[in-house]
């Protein structure tokens, strides 16, 4: 009030016009007072605010129109009253001066009567909309109208455009172009940045952003001792190398594309959907472009002489669900896997809510119903069944699918080939010379055959894309019921949008590639948001699924439109965008909080410091399992089923989670197998998506049940103890050397020495105990011959205690 | 102030926590509680009726609630209400004939009955009589339930859209036919908190033969931060997942471990000022109680011999319906918002007159002694008690499976209210001759959903969650009604 109050001295001085205008306002009892008082702030704000920030319609303006207003009157035309659309400038702005805003006089327009009008008939928004307006909402209002209320396209829908990068005051901190943007940003916000991390920090930060994995100790000190200057550099071209770089990415992908072993419904059967997993993870460590890596998936089939690969890639479309369930009706089941299609290519390309145009036109986008179904209508021809039918649909291969050869199956090709061909060769040479290697040989081909054969009938059944010959009809759904159909549509795309090639087929795979036509303002800007929302922990658009008009606005949208740019020109490399934030000093910020900026930036969205955040759940048990040593990094294959409580699925009727055994319960948790309806527990735990549909952004919550999976889960104990054998072979053998070391595999820093302290306390306490308890030792060890010398089972029970502490450690589970 | 993870000071840096939190739990698209724009002043614990152990999204609740907590017997499968409690003396009559085209309409009906040549009429197997002073009607098969009746409301023309049990199940849990959106018990403990310091808020367990999936998915957070989801108490093993120590970590040992993590973690928090390490640290201390607390609610040693017999003799065996019944009450009384048990086993789409004694066998007991013992206890004053499933059964008979089996019916089925604020004794809604089309006072499920929140203080339309753009309901934007004839 303090700031009001100066405020309001300065007014008097300067504006008796709007003295008059606050006059006009004050003509009503109580319920007006509120209003008149709202109406005073908003005013005097006005009056006085001669450096008043930049209304930016897009960020200030449209955003509050959209949800405070669009329901009535916005796109949906069905919806409209009193034929006023705020979304359309010609509807608001009337060339005869009866709009509902005059450009340039706040108080003479319309608008800002009926938002502050006193009496609940008149204002706006109506009182049984439950939507009210704030005060600051009221002024950027009148500030935009005083502007001379400019509307503009919405800027996602405007073409991309490579900006030049700002000039800032302190270039010393610019390392590449990126920077030149946050740093502009900055310091227009009056934030400084922060300084390097330490070189510790930023290879644990770097390897979890492009591996998932952190770093071994043998990497870090790789790097710690590398004295040259691009040390950090080639640093990040070892982690960009490496093959667990392509699981990270796949793992992110996944819940783009909704990757499920089980077909998500009722009965949840088994489906092969990991050869296309593995394709993904392929893909990406091969930097395929990403046009053509999304052009495959979404329309793979349709490429003329289509490889396998491709068929397989375009089991995407398929990773919908199935309904299996018996009475089911194909007909409904059908609408809904292309509704789903259609509402992933919408999130995961396009940036927009097209689903919410399901039932209705969109209330904020230009995305008409109708518009919906166009798209709809690219994806409602796959050959498939549409649900159980009267008996039920279970445990069967849903149709079409194509059978994988595995690496297994493909070695076996290859030895029976060599066998058949060396039995060939000697027949030729020396006709039996030595009838013993030819029976030899051919009973080894004989042999081979055999387990070949035997090996196709269980080679795993990719469901794939398959167009049908002629396209199921489409129509408009009325309010998204598939029973009730509106008029017939033709394949197209949004108005809003470039349209579609005028010449050629118009499918899935003419669909796809209008999504990388050089002119498409939303692929590349929403691609690289996700790229930096994996390195910078949020998007630079932070509602990464939703770039319209309700969606948040960016927050560097230069920078945005630089990297979309950059992005398009590289040739859709992924690598090269993601090398290109790695390589800023903006990326290898400290993420230390000094509590300096917390009333300018709370939420740290300008970077000035690197955000610190927790790990995705796959990405805490790899850790864990990583640390301990026992982590399997073998890539691809079938899903595996690592512990989970025994009892876990009772009460399911049909299904089994045959424990893997031996290394095959320590791989990567994107191998999990992925249960869609009953998620393994310690990934639900940690906001892992079920993957039912597609899923942009998981969220990071923090709570007791969280702290009970990494204190007990039995895999997180099985880490704690294998951690603990290799504390304890682990040279030096003192004690301060050993819990040193330990602290280290597991933080990738050394402890200091109040942390030590801790650490040794707890040993300490915990051997004392263990050598009175001998039973609780052995107990605890007995996974080892250890424990069989009682002295040996208490040193390394401690140990287990010291273990467990560490990877509980909120250091362990975040990225910093 | 508090916030969901414990006690935190009001400095500047926790102020900024607390809006981290927000924005997270938001997913990122800011925190819109409608309520919380109308009585921005309101948010203090206690003086509005919300949670005292963790924040609530509604700063204060829309009306006075009368009701604290549910406990949601949830029947899995779709019970035939035509042989629990609507009595159809007029079906019975037409029992073999085929039920008329006048009553049949144009409805769908499933691709299990859709190609059958007739619907031939099913009357119940089993006698009905009326009881309690309000007169309700129950049939033989729940000699238990029967004694309590004037405790009950039942709703009698309750409707739901989808025909299949997926669908319908995550209906009437979330609102919504299609998975994604949060169910139930994950709104309630997103607007009005928990009550509990050491137990989660929305607590799950199931039991009975699964004849049709009982998945997770069910009672899934949707687009709500995952703190909200049910929490599921497994019937054997640990009943909260993860709660046991390792052999040779005792509870002694856990607290010194808990301690050094902790400690731990205030050492890094000073270093790098991140106020998400505070959570964490409270997060692992209420870790550390649910131990002690958990394994103590689940001890029904502590109960008389008089109220374990209330309950028969199943009561002694976990993961049966009596038990969690009594879990339910336990769980209840400690301040926990929301138990909901499912019990599978209704889908009889044949031998009504076999099945329906087995399920009502090891279930009308315990429901009984359920709200006998609440109402003994005076927690039924503000405890809404709930049963029924996801749809009910036809009045005709599904041929193909023996003739004596109905098939799955979404147009009108029963389900039966008691306490928390709803008028008991009374029955509300009629089904016509055949309890085949509803005759009057239709419940659809968004109105069932609004009423419940109408009791639990809430406000269904200003009850929101933003997401995609939209400020979602549980309800959704379909016309809905709040049932006012069933409140007290």
């Amino acid at each position: 009030m303090d700031c009001l109050f100066t405020h309001r001295a300065v007014w008097h001085a300067r504006a008796p016009k709007n003295f008059l205008c606050l006059c006009d306002c004050f003509h009503s009892a109580s319920s007006g007072l509120v209003i008149f008082v709202l109406a005073c702030e908003a005013l005097l704000f006005l009056a006085h605010d001669t450096r008043a920030a930049e209304i930016i319609f897009d960020r200030d303006i449209r955003p509050l129109l959209a949800e405070k207003c669009f329901a009535c009157h916005g796109p949906d035309a069905q919806e409209v009253k009193g034929d006023l659309r705020l979304d359309l400038q010609d509807s608001v702005l009337k060339k005869d001066g009866t709009g509902a805003i005059v450009p340039g006089d706040a108080k003479a327009s319309e608008l800002v009567r009926r938002v502050l009008s006193p009496d609940d008939g008149e204002r706006m928004p109506p009182p049984d909309s439950h939507k009210t307006l704030t005060t600051a909402e009221i002024q950027s209002l009148q500030q935009w109208i005083e502007q001379g209320a400019i509307y503009s396209e919405h800027w996602a829908f405007l073409p991309t455009q490579r900006p030049v990068p700002p000039d800032v005051r302190t270039p010393h901190f610019i390392r590449n172009a990126i920077d030149s943007f946050v740093l502009a940003a900055l310091e227009a916000n009056g934030l400084q940045p922060s300084t390097q991390a330490e070189p510790e920090t930023l290879m644990r930060r770097v390897s979890l952003d492009v591996r998932g994995l952190p770093p071994t100790l043998a990497e870090l000190d790789e790097y710690l001792h590398d004295k040259q200057p691009d040390a950090y550099e080639r640093m990040v071209e070892r982690m960009l190398a490496s093959p667990h770089y392509g699981e990270k990415m796949a793992l992110l992908w996944m819940d783009l594309a909704r990757y499920g072993d089980t077909s998500g419904y009722h009965l949840d059967s088994t489906r092969d959907s990991w050869p296309w997993r593995d394709w993904v993870i392929e893909a990406y460590n091969a930097n395929m472009p990403f046009d053509r890596f999304s052009i495959e998936q979404l329309g793979g089939d349709l490429i003329p002489n289509s490889t396998l690969q491709q068929k397989i890639a375009s089991g995407f479309n398929r990773n919908a669900r199935f309904n299996e369930e018996g009475g089911a009706d194909p007909d409904e089941w059908l609408v809904r896997y292309a509704i789903d299609r259609t509402t992933t290519l919408g999130r995961v390309w396009l940036g927009l809510t097209l689903n919410c145009a399901e039932c209705h036109s969109h209330k904020y986008d230009p995305i008409s119903q109708k518009e919906f179904y166009e798209i709809y209508a690219f994806f409602n021809s796959l050959e498939e069944e549409g649900a159980g039918g009267e008996g039920g649909f279970h445990n069967k291969p849903v149709p079409p699918v194509i059978a994988v050869p595995t690496r297994q199956h493909l070695q076996l090709e290859k030895e029976l080939l060599e066998c058949e061909q060396q039995l060939q060769a000697q027949g030729q040479e020396t006709p039996a010379r030595d009838p013993e290697i030819a029976r030899v040989g051919a009973a080894r081909a004989g042999e081979l055959r055999e387990k070949l054969g035997a090996s196709s009938a269980r080679l795993p059944l990719q469901m794939i894309s398959v167009e049908m010959p002629a396209s199921r009809p489409a129509f408009v759904l009325l309010r998204g019921d598939f029973q009730n159909r509106g008029e017939p549509v033709q394949r197209s795309v949004p108005a809003i949008l470039p349209p579609l090639p005028v010449a050629g087929q118009r499918d899935r795979l003419a669909l796809a590639q209008w999504l990388f036509d050089p002119r498409h303002p939303l692929t590349a800007r929403v691609t690289v948001n996700r790229l930096w929302a994996q390195l910078l922990g949020r998007g630079i658009v932070e509602t990464v699924g939703d770039f319209g008009r309700v969606g948040r606005y960016p927050t560097h949208p230069k920078l945005l439109d630089w990297l979309a740019v950059e992005f398009i020109e590289s040739g859709w490399d992924t690598k090269h965008v993601l090398r290109l934030i790695l390589h800023s000093a903006a990326y290898r910020q400290a993420s230390i909080n000094h509590h300096r900026n917390d009333e300018v930036d709370p939420h740290n969205q300008y970077l000035s410091r690197a955000p610190r955040y927790r790990l995705m759940a796959e990405e805490i048990r790899d850790g864990a399992l990583h640390t301990a040593g026992l982590l399997n990094e073998e890539i691809g294959g079938p899903p595996v089923f690592p512990p989970q409580p025994q009892n876990y699925y009772a009460g399911k009727s049909g299904w089994k989670w045959d424990v893997s055994v031996g290394e095959a319960a320590h791989r990567r948790g994107l191998y999990t197998f992925w249960r869609r309806t009953t998620l393994y527990p310690t990934f639900v735990i940690f906001d892992a998506p079920d993957r039912s549909e597609c899923s942009v952004q998981r969220p990071r919550t923090n709570t007791p049940l969280q702290a009970l999976a990494t204190l007990n889960d039995p895999q997180f104990v099985e880490a704690a103890k294998a951690f603990a054998l290799r504390v304890w072979s682990d040279a030096p053998a003192d004690l301060d050397g050993k819990l040193t070391t330990a602290f280290r595999r597991a933080t990738a820093r050394l402890p200091d020495s109040p942390e030590l302290d801790v650490l040794r306390v707890l040993y300490e306490q915990r051997l004392e105990h263990y050598r009175s308890h001998p039973e609780e030792a052995a107990a605890l060890t007995d996974f080892h011959p250890l424990a069989n010398k009682p002295a040996d089972a208490a040193t390394l029970a401690a140990w287990v205690n010291v273990t467990n502490t560490i990877l509980n450690l909120d250091e362990c589970i975040v990225r910093e | 102030m508090q916030n969901c993870f414990g006690d935190l000071k009001e400095t500047t840096e926790f102020r900024v926590a607390r809006r981290d939190f927000l924005t997270r739990c938001a997913g990122g698209f800011g925190l819109i509680a409608a309520g919380s724009l109308l009585y921005p002043e309101l948010g203090i614990a206690g003086s509005t009726g919300l949670a005292t152990h963790s924040t609530a999204a509604l700063d204060a609740l829309h009306h006075t609630p009368t009701a604290k907590r549910v406990i949601y017997l949830f029947q899995s499968g779709g019970p035939s209400q035509l042989d629990l409690f609507d009595h159809k003396p007029r079906l019975n009559q037409h029992n073999g004939q085929d039920v008329p085209k006048s009553i049949l309409g144009t409805q769908r009906v499933t691709l299990m009955t859709r190609n059958q040549g007739n619907f031939s009429a099913y009357g119940s197997p089993f006698q009905f009589a009326q009881h309690g002073h309000s007169g309700q009607w129950f049939s033989e098969l729940l000699p238990h339930m029967a004694k309590t009746a004037d405790l009950w409301c039942f709703v009698k023309a309750m409707q739901t859209e989808p025909i299949n049990h997926d669908p319908a199940v995550t209906f009437i849990q979330s609102g919504r036919q299609l998975p994604g959106r949060p169910a139930f018990g994950s709104w309630l403990h997103y607007g009005l908190g928990s009550e509990c310091a050491d137990l989660p808020a929305y607590i799950v367990m199931t039991s009975g033969s699964p004849d049709q999936p009982i998945v997770s998915r069910y009672w899934h957070n949707g687009y709500l931060p995952a703190k909200h989801q049910g929490v599921q108490f497994q019937s054997t093993g640990d009943p909260v997942l993860y709660l046991s120590n390792p052999t040779g970590i005792d509870h002694r040992a856990r607290g010194q471990i808990v301690d050094a993590v902790s400690q731990l973690n205030r050492i890094k928090q000073t270093k790098i000022g991140d106020p998400e390490i505070e959570a964490r640290i409270d997060a692992f201390q209420m870790a550390y109680k649910m131990q002690v607390t958990v394994p103590h609610v689940i001890d029904f040693s502590d109960e008389p011999k008089h109220v374990l017999e209330m309950y028969g003799p199943e009561v002694h065996k976990p993961g049966s319906y009596a038990y969690q019944c009594l879990l339910a009450r336990r769980l209840s009384e400690r301040g926990v918002r929301f138990v909901q048990l499912f019990h599978a086993g209704w889908d009889h789409h044949q031998d009504i007159p076999g099945g329906m004694r087995r399920q009502t066998a090891s279930t009308d007991q315990a429901t009984a002694a359920l709200v006998m013992d609440l109402k003994q206890r005076g927690l039924l004053d503000d405890t809404l008690v709930i049963w029924g499933g996801e749809f009910g059964r036809t009045a005709y008979t599904q041929t193909t499976q023996g003739a004596n089996g109905r098939d799955h019916h979404p147009r009108c089925f029963t389900m039966a209210l008691a306490g928390g604020g709803i008028k008991a004794g009374f029955s509300y809604g009629e089904t016509d001759d055949f309890g085949y089309n509803i005759a009057a006072n239709a419940v659809h499920v968004r109105d069932f959903h609004a009423t419940l929140l109408r009791c639990l203080g809430i406000d269904h339309q200003r009850f929101t969650f933003r997401f995609q753009g939209l400020d979602d309901k549980l309800t959704g934007v379909d016309p809905v009604k709040i049932v006012h004839d069933i409140l007290a």
